[in-house]
């Protein structure tokens, strides 16, 4: 508080002047409330409790003088409506300050481990890494050698092809001079016949590659073309000409499925279901639906549950084009198990029949096949050996470009999982990976790694499932110093967004535990020495 | 709205709505005149039928009754009135009786039986339905019949050639989900009373009745005519001829009862969500109001915190020590109200279902079997709250022995008592199931949700009586579904409404409508129950719910978060003014609580209610006066940069935040800027407000607080107002334990007196002083005035200052500075221009 100036004292945000007596007299006179430290008459005064053997405090006026105790001093309330619990309160916060100390140094300690750990993995990886770069450096050399005599088979396929059109061609024409006694089609089939008897084989293919043909620049190759074809299958699959591909029925079928998957369609379609024969209890539960909008135990809500998933898959068709490419080139991503359903193993599928039709057409005549195969499929798997080392590599970099804290305190979190059991459900965050909600063998998504926040107080898990008419599922994990990892505190403050707490030691600091260790230090003595006075 | 039905789709309305019956007269020889009731025998030649005419002359009312001869026992509610016992009925000739009767070959269609949705009515008593018209000449505007989510000023339904242009106004209690910001189908509660208006004269119209009803309106240029039909039961219409605001809702009062003195905290702000969803959930937000120094007195926990949907249940995982959680959070004075639901799971392992099957306290279908339909729980049945019995049985299970996890802190809340039936037909229970007495629900389908919330009501009052003896403990219980009388029991709020900019707005007039209709105690969800309020709208109803008789936040299951301290900090700010100016307001609210409960009077009033001599206003709903002295023209659009304020009548008129004079065009039309901290208020010359302006956690925390005096002058320099105060939680109120001041200045003299006509003599006795008295409207510069006290002669500090204690206003006010005069006490001061 300023000095009185003679009997005038000046309000502390300076726009008023209050005679002295004024001051501290239950009303309230400057607007900040600088003459009333010790009452409750202005709004926005804040009364100090001294709260001898704990912390000091300062609370709102509005808390002074109502009869509820909110200094451990009691002196916020008049002369004995309140103990003085500030001797219990200190013990207890020093006990609590003492512990922390104890863990955050302790936590502290382990951090060092995880720190070493770090280094070494990070050494480990970068040597992996090199190992890979050779490795993939080697591969490639052979690849593209085997490139370009892959690339001249396919060119003198190629020209084979061009001369066999072109004499059946000429065939065609010699015979549509000719007066014609059958019906067409027959003639057709004729002309396919002769075709075959007519061309003459190609010289062996092997030889030409060596010699002949300039090497290709790796740019264009195989995989990419089969890609573009595939794109163009999808496009006319989905024109409705997919039979001409050869492509199986029931991914036909499952196209079908796909576009009744629309929200929209799927909710009218349950609505004209529910038009037409309602029972009761469909009815109670859809319009208890209306209202409750998640998955639940409770009867009322099942029919809820099947609209959400339905939605949620059909977020996942939303876009299959870009769902294949993400897997760009994995033949071994290609499901095989029929029985597996969804958009993707139809994709996959159509994907695996245009790649088999690729490989497998017999572009030229039967008796070269064998032997310009087997230059083709050596490519292939020269090909497909490097794009796994290669795709390793990118796993690794992507892993080496990660952001384990300042220190790379918290590469000891990545690949690992914890667990919390609240209720019926089982929580689960894998740093660097993602959230999820289990129930049994039920798995909700709550969000896939986004990283941390806040300076590394938090971490975030976004873009989980979807909920429905709702936002996609979050989680945000809060972290600090304790000498184990531990999950706990999982809640669901908002709608489908997940907060949960997790200590770990490689949030604890050997400097923070220093601080709290002078602040026991500290207190204790001040608590001797009052003992004393 | 494909659940609901529209005229057509109910036979009854089908038939009599519209149609004219000429048939109908007075037989002379039967016309008997007993005092001031005649009665008569109407007669229908073309039918061969006739029907008893009652007519009785009250104080200021009317009572019509038609009813059959007493064997066929129409459906008929009981009601006393108090006391001893004008406008066209039957001008356009629609009244219609059909009679009961006997079913015979070849009736029509939809006589005996009718179909909607696959819901078969069996309508065991075949038609029954009453329609008549009532003009109101040289009126155009009728209001009330809530509860409808449309203007207050009632638009016509039919055109002057008789042909619809909307739906008519239904009434029929209903759980509408995502209700629309502008129609006349049914919602929630039903109160089938109309008023009407014209300048110098405002009449009302009361049918009591409780079975589904449409009316029409049409304007004319000769005024408006409505045209009523009810499904069953009797003509019970009270024609209410005021001829002033004020005594129509008297008259509506003497019928129907005034508002229940409510607990003085339940005044204060509400935090209600679906769901807070364990105890330290609770805390977390119990603490936070402490820590953003936002007051607060209540907190709500919804379905979820039931052991499935089971009421009178915790859930142990979530709750598993309620007692201990009601009174950490009673330790700040504050309460917990839990949800207590009108359907009964189906589980025998559930003691309120096992002892209500037991004793056959559920509501029968039309077979006779418990009824069974579905709601939270899933298969539920529901309690016959037409039988005393089931009332008196329910009332017991509140007590704390009964209602386990239960402490004097907590209160209750009623959803769903329409009641919501989700399988049902209209998402309600079919008209055909029985009760007590062999009643069909389709009879008193609009006083089911009333019946249930009065037996709860009950229970509170005897647990109070329980816990602190014969003065006991003023029940608080907020229901959903209302009927005519439910302001004795308890308030209601406007149900689901939504987060956005049109539910904000139509707020104001569905709660002045129900407010009108004689039930004062109402709110709207703030903030909007469904979707997420972004900070602006939330702000901004924050600041509008300030002046709403009750102010609940409340939200969906599916919201976001959306405590005060979400927003940001001018957000939170913000709101924690609108708040703490609730607080500051509330002796003044409560005051006028008090004259709601003896006279009826609104809360929230329409501009007309207190300016029916201003024909301008008549169609105004979107400003409002707060009691008679207080003018909130409150922002309700987006992005908003001014308001165009209507101030009526000649003032004069001041700014609630500076004190200045505010002088509108000669229209009374003015516009003004707005910022987002902006609330455009107005303070009405004449009026003296009580206030307490101290910050407080809750208003327990405010009990001994000292009170401001807000004395506004009219032209002549005079002002008057009013201050009721009592324990604000007992009955002892009703032994004369209250004090009701009557504070004026006249002459230049500011007296304290009790107020006349206050039959007993206050006994209530307080220590608590006013510290402070700001003159708003002197003549002279407040330098040039000294204040004295009258008898003793002491001189009073007093000099210039602010309307409103805040840094930056400027002092247009003389405020006397702590004259520490006692508030329940006699006394007077005398003003005087120093030489």
């Amino acid at each position: 508080m300023s000095r009185p100036k003679g009997d005038l004292f000046a309000c502390l945000d300076g726009l008023k002047t209050i005679k002295y007596e004024n001051i501290n007299d239950n009303y309230c006179d400057c607007f900040d409330g600088s003459d009333e430290p010790g009452s409750s008459a202005c709004v926005n005064g804040k009364f100090y409790c001294a709260n001898k053997g704990y912390t000091p405090q300062h609370l709102n006026a509005s808390m002074v003088d109502d009869t509820y105790c909110d200094c451990c001093d009691g002196s916020d309330e008049q002369p004995g409506v309140c103990k003085n619990t500030c001797a219990e309160a200190g013990a207890a916060a020093r006990a609590a300050l003492k512990e922390r100390a104890e863990a955050e140094a302790a936590g502290a300690k382990l951090k060092e481990a995880y720190l070493s750990q770090s280094k070494e993995t990070k050494v480990k990886w970068a040597a992996e890494e090199a190992r890979l770069a050779k490795s993939i450096a080697e591969q490639k050399a052979l690849s593209d050698q085997w490139k370009v005599k892959h690339d001249a088979v396919v060119e003198q396929e190629r020209r084979q092809k061009e001369r066999e059109d072109e004499a059946a061609r000429r065939e065609a024409e010699r015979i549509a001079k000719t007066p014609i006694n059958t019906a067409g089609q027959d003639a057709a089939v004729n002309v396919a016949d002769s075709t075959a008897d007519v061309v003459a084989p190609e010289e062996p293919a092997a030889d030409h590659i060596t010699s002949t043909e300039p090497a290709v620049s790796g740019s264009e190759s195989a995989l990419d073309a089969a890609d573009e074809i595939m794109k163009g299958a999808i496009k006319t699959a989905a024109e409705g000409t997919a039979q001409a591909l050869d492509m199986p029925m029931e991914a036909i079928a499952e196209e079908a499925d796909m576009r009744a998957m629309n929200p929209h369609e799927a909710a009218k379609q349950q609505e004209q279901a529910a038009e037409v024969a309602e029972t009761d209890e469909e009815r109670a539960k859809r319009v208890a639906a209306q209202w409750i909008r998640e998955e639940s135990t409770d009867a009322p809500a099942e029919q809820h549950q099947e609209a959400e998933a339905a939605v949620e898959d059909d977020v996942a068709v939303d876009d299959p084009v870009k769902e294949v490419t993400a897997d760009e080139g994995h033949e071994e991503l290609i499901p095989e198990a029929p029985a597996q359903t969804g958009p993707v193993n139809f994709l996959g599928r159509l994907k695996a029949a245009v790649l088999s039709l690729l490989k497998a057409t017999p572009f030229g005549p039967a008796e070269h096949i064998s032997n310009g195969q087997a230059v083709k499929d050596k490519y292939w798997e020269h090909h497909n050996a490097l794009a796994d080392l290669e795709r390793q590599q990118t796993e690794l970099r992507n892993k080496l470009a990660l952001d384990f804290g300042p220190e790379g305190e918290f590469l000891s979190m990545h690949g690992r999982c914890f667990e919390a059991d609240v209720d019926k459900y089982v929580y689960e965050i894998c740093p660097y990976k993602d959230a999820a909600q289990k129930d049994g063998a039920a798995r909700v998504n709550l969000g896939s790694w986004e990283g941390f926040r806040d300076n590394y107080s938090a971490m975030a898990f976004t873009g989980g499932q979807h909920c429905w008419n709702g936002p996609q599922r979050s989680m945000l994990v809060s972290i600090s110093c304790g000498k184990v990892e531990f999950l706990k505190h999982v809640e669901e403050p908002s709608r489908c967004e997940y907060a949960a707490h997790l200590t770990t030691p490689a949030a604890c600091s050997s400097e923070v535990a220093r601080q709290l260790q002078q602040q026991v230090e500290e207190a204790e003595r001040a608590i001797s020495s009052h003992d004393e006075l | 709205m494909e659940d609901f039905k529209k005229c057509t789709d109910a036979a009854f309305c089908n038939r009599l709505l519209g149609t004219r019956d000429e048939g109908y007269y007075i037989d002379p020889a039967s016309v008997h005149i007993s005092g001031p009731s005649v009665e008569a025998r109407l007669l229908n030649k073309a039918k061969g039928t006739d029907v008893t005419l009652t007519v009785k002359a009250y104080e200021g009312f009317m009572r019509l009754l038609v009813n059959e001869d007493a064997s066929k026992k129409r459906f008929e509610i009981g009601i006393s009135i108090k006391g001893q016992p004008v406008m066209s009925f039957n001008g356009r000739q629609m009244f219609n009786f059909e009679h009961l009767r006997p079913k015979q070959e070849g009736d029509p269609e939809g006589w005996w039986e009718e179909t909607f949705k696959g819901h078969v009515d069996s309508k065991p008593k075949g038609p029954e339905a009453i329609s008549f018209d009532l003009e109101f000449p040289g009126m155009q505007h009728v209001y009330g019949l809530p509860e409808h989510a449309t203007s207050l000023s009632l638009k016509p339904t039919v055109d002057l050639a008789d042909n619809a242009t909307s739906e008519p106004y239904r009434l029929y209690n209903l759980d509408v989900f995502e209700y629309v910001a502008d129609s006349p189908f049914g919602l929630y509660g039903s109160i089938p009373f109309l008023w009407a208006q014209k300048l110098g004269f405002t009449v009302g119209a009361f049918w009591l009745n409780a079975a589904e009803m449409f009316v029409d309106v049409g304007k004319t240029e000769d005024g408006t005519f409505t045209n009523w039909v009810a499904e069953s039961g009797v003509l019970d219409l009270f024609l209410l001829l005021g001829p002033t605001p004020a005594k129509v809702t008297e008259q509506y009062a003497q019928i129907t009862g005034t508002t229940a003195l409510p607990q003085y905290f339940s005044l204060g702000y509400h935090q209600c969500r679906w769901n807070y969803r364990d105890e330290a959930d609770v805390r977390q937000v119990d603490a936070n109001f402490d820590a953003f120094d936002i007051p607060y007195d209540v907190i709500w926990l919804d379905i979820e915190h039931t052991d499935g949907k089971r009421y009178f249940t915790w859930d142990k995982n979530l709750f598993p020590d309620p007692v201990k959680l009601q009174e950490d959070v009673a330790s700040h004075g504050r309460k917990v109200v839990t949800i207590i639901d009108p359907h009964i799971k189906r589980d025998p392992g559930y003691y309120i279902y096992q002892e209500a099957e037991q004793s056959h306290y559920f509501v029968k279908d039309k077979d006779g079997k418990d009824f069974d339909g579905w709601c939270w729980p899933g298969s539920s049945s529901y309690l016959d709250m037409l039988n005393p019995e089931v009332r008196g049985w329910w009332a017991q299970q509140f007590s704390l022995s009964k209602y386990k996890g239960s402490t004097p802190n907590l209160y209750v809340w009623n959803d769903m008592n329409e009641p919501s039936v989700f399988n049902g037909p209209e998402i309600t229970m079919p008209k055909d199931n029985l009760h007590w007495g062999e009643v069909e629900h389709r009879n008193l389908h609009n006083l089911n949700g009333a019946l249930f919330h009065q037996a709860t009501a009950e229970g509170l009052v005897e647990r109070g009586k329980t816990v602190f003896g014969s003065d006991g403990d003023r029940p608080f219980v907020l229901s959903r579904a209302f009927f005519a009388g439910t302001q004795r029991i308890g308030p209601i709020w406007t149900g689901d409404n939504s987060a956005d900019w049109d539910h904000l707005r139509v707020s104001l007039p569905m709660i002045m409508s129900v407010s009108i209709a004689g039930l004062p105690f109402n709110g709207a969800d703030v903030g909007g129950f469904f979707g997420n309020p972004d900070a602006e709208l939330l702000t901004r109803w924050n600041q509008v719910a300030t002046f709403y008789p009750f102010f609940r936040g409340h939200a969906h299951l599916d919201t976001k978060r959306r405590e005060p301290w979400l927003f940001g900090e001018d957000a939170t700010r913000r709101i924690r003014d609108a708040i703490r100016a609730r607080y500051v307001l509330l002796p003044y609210i409560y005051t006028l609580f008090r004259h709601a409960n003896v006279t009826g009077l609104p809360i929230m009033r329409p501009l007309w209610y207190e300016f029916p001599e201003v024909e301008a206003t008549h169609g105004m709903d979107d400003e409002f006066l707060l009691g008679p002295a207080l003018l909130v023209s409150p922002v309700l659009e987006a992005g908003a940069e001014s308001r165009a304020v209507y101030l009526p009548g000649k003032g004069p008129w001041y700014s609630a935040k500076t004190g200045e004079r505010v002088k509108p065009d000669a229209s009374g039309a003015l516009t003004v800027p707005v910022t987002m901290d902006s609330v455009p208020s107005f303070l009405r010359g004449g009026h003296i407000m009580p206030l307490r302006e101290r910050a407080r956690r809750s208003t327990a925390a405010a009990k001994n607080d000292p009170y401001t005096l807000l004395v506004v002058l009219d032209s002549e320099g005079q002002a008057a107002g009013d201050l009721y105060l009592d324990d604000g939680s007992s009955f002892a109120y009703k032994r004369g334990l209250f004090a009701h001041r009557l504070f004026s200045l006249k002459d230049g003299v500011l007296s304290s007196q009790e107020l006349p006509g206050t039959s007993s003599p206050s006994r209530f006795s307080t220590d608590v002083v006013i510290e402070r008295i700001i003159i708003v409207g002197l003549g002279q510069p407040a330098t040039s005035l000294s204040v004295k006290e009258v008898g003793s002669g002491k001189v009073l500090q007093a000099g210039p200052g602010p309307v409103v204690q805040e840094a930056g206003v400027p002092e247009l006010a003389l405020v006397i500075r702590k004259p520490n005069l006692p508030v329940a006490g006699d006394w007077s001061i005398r003003l005087s221009v120093t030489a």
